[in-house]
């Protein structure tokens, strides 16, 4: 995580973004055990309270399923970890075991209380909030810091802007090339709003005799099968715009740039497996030229 | 002191009066009706009504009179809009120098959506081998990097 701030004024806040971070992190976390999330997920098909920022972040995860008629989906917990990802990227080895999984569309089924601030997931259906607890934590420090100067808040990728630099520059952002992992071959320049790259050049293993990788397509429940290598989004936030890179990934570079350009406000550029980029016709307004 | 008298009205003219008035305007009223009526039956001379009517209509038509009101303009609150001013030009997204903004956007909806431009680019080339595998070299050193989760 690396927060930025632009200004002379001392930000009491600021030398508390780690422990925010942190605490985002017991609550949101599938790799902990202990997490709020992963008692959630313990109790499938009972009412459970949960806290404001759980309660916060499914909400978040439950309008972007809607959102992409569940291209987007926060219950593909269990599909992820049968190809593989049950435990941190790191840990991961190699597995002969075969993948069996089955497409997702429980998020349809998951029941809220608002006013009791409780949730019940169906039975057998837990949840990931990877993506979107990323996003939803980086637009909120933005958010939070944004009165002390211009900010950017990088979470592991995923940024957040909250407005021009103070001389009125817009902030230079790399687009890290996935075929170069060291080099960035665009900049961009961003004065507000989110920035976020969803991808498949990471985060990869082997199960079954082939390659997995953690994009899992709710419609087949495994792997998503594309030509995208990566997709980097602009939008007003960082959770739209980690919605719109995932879906351009599932969708794949055809269909997700049509997708994108339906949407307003919305830019993109695509690194397809051929090593081209494709870009949005928005996008060259956020290049540096 | 002499006894104040109420002020009585005083009547110029007898109810007979009122009666003649009233039956004069009356009398004029309708004469002046049956005269119009009588001057818009007359039929029009075709090539001024050239109108193209059903078989069944017109058969109807020729067995009665036939009477064509024409109306003023309505008064409107909403003024006409003259077609200068209304055309909503959109310039080429390429050419712009900042994104463009939701209501432009939503302005521009109704004309036909322009293909997005498929911009190509190899980014395959090896770092300083090629001038397209490169950010821009007037880009200065970015702040940060996105790029998807390690």
């Amino acid at each position: 995580m690396l927060a930025l701030l632009d200004s002379d004024r001392q930000a009491a806040s600021f030398d508390a973004v780690p422990g925010w971070f942190e605490a985002w992190e017991q609550t949101l976390s599938r790799f902990r055990p202990d997490s709020e999330l992963s008692q959630l997920n313990r109790r499938t098909g009972q009412w459970v309270r949960v806290s404001a920022t759980l309660w916060d972040v499914i909400h978040l995860a439950l309008v972007a399923a809607r959102w992409t008629d569940g291209l987007f989906s926060p219950t593909i917990l269990n599909a992820l970890e049968a190809t593989g990802y049950d435990r941190t990227f790191t840990e991961i080895g190699v597995d002969d075991r075969a993948v069996v999984t089955q497409p997702d569309g429980q998020w349809h089924a998951i029941q809220r209380r608002s006013l009791k601030r409780s949730i019940c997931l169906p039975p057998n259906a837990r949840l990931d909030l990877g993506g979107v607890a990323k996003g939803w934590a980086a637009d909120r420090v933005a958010k939070k810091l944004a009165k002390y100067g211009p900010v950017l808040i990088d979470a592991s990728g995923d940024i957040a802007i909250s407005a021009p630099q103070a001389d009125g520059s817009p902030w230079p952002i790399g687009i890290s090339n996935p075929l170069q992992p060291d080099q960035h071959f665009e900049t961009l320049k961003i004065t507000a709003g989110g920035v976020a790259t969803s991808g498949r050049d990471y985060r990869r293993w082997q199960k079954g005799g082939a390659w997995q990788h953690h994009i899992i397509d709710p419609r087949t429940g495994l792997p998503a099968q594309t030509d995208v290598l990566s997709a980097t989004a602009i939008a007003p936030s960082v959770f739209e715009a980690e919605v719109a890179a995932k879906v351009i990934l599932l969708s794949g570079s055809e269909a997700g740039l049509e997708w994108l350009e339906a949407q307003e406000a919305y830019a993109a550029v695509i690194v397809r497996e051929d090593g081209r980029a494709v870009y949005s016709a928005q996008m060259p307004n956020y290049l540096w030229t | 002191m002499s006894p104040v008298k109420p002020n009585k009205k005083t009547n110029t003219g007898g109810p007979g009066v009122k009666l003649l008035i009233a039956a004069t305007s009356l009398a004029a009223t309708v004469g002046g009706w049956a005269l119009i009526s009588a001057k818009e039956t007359t039929p029009a001379p075709p090539a001024a009504s050239a109108q193209v009517v059903a078989p069944q209509t017109a058969a109807r038509q020729a067995t009665a009179p036939v009477f064509s009101i024409k109306l003023a303009p309505l008064p409107t609150l909403v003024p006409v809009m003259s077609s200068q001013g209304q055309v909503v030009t959109v310039s080429n997204v390429h050419a712009a120098s900042a994104p463009r903004p939701a209501a432009v956007a939503a302005q521009a909806a109704p004309q036909p959506a322009p293909q997005p431009a498929l911009v190509l680019r190899d980014v395959s080339a090896p770092a300083g081998g090629g001038a397209s595998a490169g950010p821009s070299a007037s880009a200065p050193a970015p702040a940060t990097n996105t790029r998807s989760s390690k």
